[in-house]
């Protein structure tokens, strides 16, 4: 399968639904949301665009050397990319693998679908999940910047790539929905300043807030700073531990997920509130103070990796020129 | 549920009997502790080499300490409630001469010079330690695959984890090893494992029982509590090992509360609440699973309403930034220098460094990692003190809750027992199989996994009954009127024990 595979087949089905109803409004995520990109650059006639996590920006060439070296040496088939859902439980039915020669050809789909990005001229609404461990989440930056039409974003608090099976999936519908009436009724098209563009974004965030009003919240502000690899080799060394650039790489990645994922509580108010250090109230208790016996010298030396004279023995504490 | 058949058609007839019935037959002289012990290590001989609960079997010990107390039993003296009963311990109690390793290189071989606490009162009861059970690397982690020394399979489909990370102590008691383990739960890690293996198990309130001599990873949730396969066997480890301890500054000034006297049978009148956040984050076929055990407790005379708690979603975050936090404190102290490996360097902090690096796995660095970074300098405050308010948070939307109800109802696990390897590539996904247990243990409340009904994948379903601070007396009897009503478990150890005469260890033994 490639790139041409799938759009005939997106475009075929494009084409007997536009035989068979006025107006369509096309929806697409991840890869998906390629297709309908491009659907929509060469259909004009498109009413609208629904893009939840699309797959845009064009992976570096060193990436699809490596690739294609890959492929060269004899794997045709890399890991799968699949699943990639914040909800317990929910797994998304994909293929076991990813075959590298149809991902690069969907890479070369790509390119020619950036060139041709500002002819899309239909209103767009795009989702973008705040982790993404499947696309960047540059990517939907990269298309906002590129597209000559009105962009309607709406960030996703609590999903990951597959938002659509997500924590996320019912605002997602229901803000599609709502935006197809709005196309097809000839409105949303309307909204092209950048502060409207804005207007809308803030306007979601706080549908996302309300659905959440229990809970003592406040408004997001700007996402943390990612943790840099930089910063968790500083970590690395603060608690003796020494990692090798791979798994810098790694741990950088991991603690990025669970710290973006820790981001959750700055929506809750802890201005009025204690912290807890122990669950229940401790009280300093003495002990009475008569001698008793403590742990037997010999045997706790016995269990030291290195002892002299009844002492640990360690190496030396300050290195040359100390 | 062939597994299962495998296991007990190889366990002598014995390995199925309660904690209960073993220390009544031994105490009256009507079966040896020798005879016991006998019959459990055969048990674990013929099935651990595949499953592999235990670390260390010490079958030496267990067989001189069986000899005693049948000697004790012999001359007419009380050999204790536990008289004659196999215990499995995990692997970060400390027993004393006997290896403790945490399943970490960085503690392998290491003799502790003392005993915990909890071991002594199971000696002092009369119980007898029959080995240390594996567990994920200083029980960080839900599966027991971050062992260093290989993961447990689960006992009863051995393509699946056990849980964890007391996974060893689950198995064991699903498979016959021991009526009774203890393990310890930061933040899940005895009723998680519990769940999936179709056992109880049961987290006291902080500072019921001592953790003198727990191996610390996060001292503020850390709670020692036991398994077994039934609730009335728990309730009778948890009277054992409970009750203040001066060896431990958090320890409660009280003395364990009774609770098997309480668990006659029927128990009526509980204000139930069942918590929506919880069972929302659970698969259908378990949540399906928790409302049919709050029926069964409406049709036993309890209110059952649904509460909402909504403060529960933080859970998981507050605890993936204290726990750490206090983990990358405790295990400061693994730095070559006085007990476990050692890899030489030219300075002391090289030698540290070279120490770490190679005696922790990948889970404890992250942990480590994780901690010290959410407590450095510039992050402390947007990180570790929010989650310690949070927690505050947390707490005090609990306490409410219990001004409304005696107990909640809940989840174990979002879902049953997973495939092996299936989440060792993605630590949040394995954070999250701890989302309906963590709430606990920040509120430091006890809580407990009893198996009701199983999944659609034929796997067992923990229902967890969670109340307030102090109150095991009413959850363990919650806990026993569901055990009462449960569906079929599907699973040979539980139904063998259920069935008066011991049905089901005739059809083990002709197998």
């Amino acid at each position: 399968m490639r790139f041409k595979d799938w759009y005939g087949a997106a475009e075929g089905a494009y084409l007997r639904l536009a035989g068979a109803t006025r107006r369509v409004v096309v929806a697409g995520l991840s890869m998906g949301g390629s297709l309908a990109c491009r659907l929509a650059a060469d259909h004009p006639e498109i009413a609208g665009l629904v893009l939840i996590n699309p797959f845009i920006e064009p992976p570096a060439e060193s990436f699809r050397e490596i690739l294609r070296a890959t492929l060269a040496a004899g794997t045709e088939i890399a890991p799968a990319v699949g699943s990639d859902i914040a909800k317990p439980a929910i797994s998304e039915l994909s293929y076991p693998g990813s075959p590298l020669a149809a991902a690069l050809s969907l890479f070369e789909g790509l390119d020619d679908l950036v060139a041709d990005l500002d002819r899309i001229s239909c209103p767009v609404m795009l989702f973008s999940s705040r982790q993404d461990h499947v696309v960047p989440v540059t990517t939907g930056d990269f298309l906002m910047e590129r597209l000559k039409v009105p962009v309607r974003r709406t960030w996703l608090e609590h999903s990951y790539h597959v938002a659509t099976l997500d924590y996320d999936a019912e605002i997602i519908e229901s803000s599609a929905v709502a935006f197809a009436r709005e196309v097809l009724d000839g409105v949303a098209g309307q909204e092209s300043t950048p502060a409207a563009r804005s207007g809308a974004v803030m306007e979601s965030h706080e549908g996302l807030a309300v659905e959440r009003s229990a809970v003592r919240e406040r408004r997001v502000e700007a996402p943390a700073a990612r943790i840099t690899i930089e910063e968790v080799a500083h970590v690395a060394r603060l608690a003796r531990l020494s990692l090798s650039n791979s798994e810098l790489e790694q741990f950088t990645g991991q603690l990025a997920a669970v710290l973006d994922h820790a981001a959750d509580m700055d929506r809750v108010d802890i201005s009025a509130v204690a912290p807890t250090s122990r669950p229940l109230p401790v009280q300093n208790v003495m002990r009475d103070d008569n001698p008793h016996s403590s742990l037997e010298r010999d045997e706790v030396l016995s269990q030291a990796p290195r002892v002299e004279n009844d002492r640990f023995l360690v190496p030396r504490i300050l290195s040359e020129g100390q | 549920m062939t597994p299962v058949g495998e296991v007990r058609a190889s366990s002598p007839v014995g390995a199925f009997r309660t904690a209960i019935e073993i220390a009544t037959a031994v105490s009256k002289g009507n079966l040896s502790a020798r005879e016991v012990i006998e019959e459990h290590l055969a048990s674990i001989a013929a099935a651990d080499g595949e499953i592999h609960a235990f670390n260390e079997v010490t079958s030496r010990a267990a067989l001189d300490d069986a000899d005693r107390v049948d000697r004790l039993v012999a001359a007419g003296e009380d050999p204790g409630l536990l008289a004659g009963v196999p215990v499995a311990l995990k692997d970060n109690l400390c027993t004393r001469g006997a290896p403790t390793t945490c399943s970490s290189r960085i503690l392998a071989g290491w003799r502790p010079p003392y005993d915990a606490t909890v071991v002594r009162r199971v000696r002092e009861a009369g119980g007898i330690i029959i080995g240390k059970t594996n567990m994920d690397e200083f029980a960080m982690g839900s599966s027991t695959e971050s062992s260093a020394f290989g993961p447990t399979l689960n006992p009863l489909d051995r393509s699946r984890v056990p849980g964890g990370s007391s996974g060893g102590s689950a198995a064991a008691v699903a498979a016959g090893f021991a009526p009774l383990a203890l393990g310890s739960d930061t933040g899940g890690s005895i009723r998680q494992p519990a769940a999936m293996c179709g056992v109880v198990g049961m987290k006291p309130t902080y500072g019921m029982v001592s953790r003198y001599g727990l191996v610390a990873f996060a001292s503020s949730f850390d709670q020692v509590g036991p398994f077994a396969r039934g609730v009335r066997d728990a309730a009778m480890l948890f009277e054992a090992i409970a009750g203040h301890d001066e060896a431990d500054s958090t320890s409660l000034d009280r003395p364990a509360p009774a609770v098997t006297t309480l668990l006659g049978g029927g128990g009526n009148g509980f204000r139930v609440g069942v918590v929506s956040e919880l069972v929302d984050a659970a698969s259908a076929d378990v949540a399906r699973r928790v409302r049919e055990a709050a029926d069964l407790l409406a049709s036993c005379g309890s209110s059952v309403e649904e509460v909402s708690i909504p403060m529960c979603v933080y859970s998981l975050t507050a605890y993936y930034l204290l726990a750490p936090a206090e983990a990358s404190s405790n295990l400061a102290r693994y730095d070559g220098v006085r007990y476990g490996l050692r890899v030489d360097a030219p300075t002391a902090e090289q030698m540290t460094t070279a120490t770490r690096s190679e005696g922790f796995g990948d889970e404890v660095k992250r942990r480590i990692m994780l901690g010290t970074y959410a407590l450095s300098a510039g992050y402390y405050d947007a990180y570790y003190a929010r989650a310690q308010r949070v927690r505050t948070l947390i707490l005090e939307a609990f306490n409410a809750a219990y001004e409304r109800f005696d107990v909640l109802l809940a989840p174990t696990t979002p879902t049953t027992a997973f495939a092996l390897g299936s989440k060792t590539n993605d630590p949040l996904a394995m954070y999250l199989s701890d989302v309906c247990t963590i709430p606990s243990n920040l509120a430091g409340h006890p809580a407990m996994s009893v198996p009701f009904g199983v999944g659609d994948d034929g796997m067992p379903v923990g229902v967890q009954v969670l109340a307030p601070a102090l109150a095991e007396p009413v959850m363990f009897q919650v806990a026993a009127v569901l055990e009462d009503g449960s569906p079929p478990v599907g699973h040979g150890a539980v139904a063998a024990e259920r069935s008066p005469a011991h049905g089901g260890t005739a059809e083990g033994t002709s197998g």
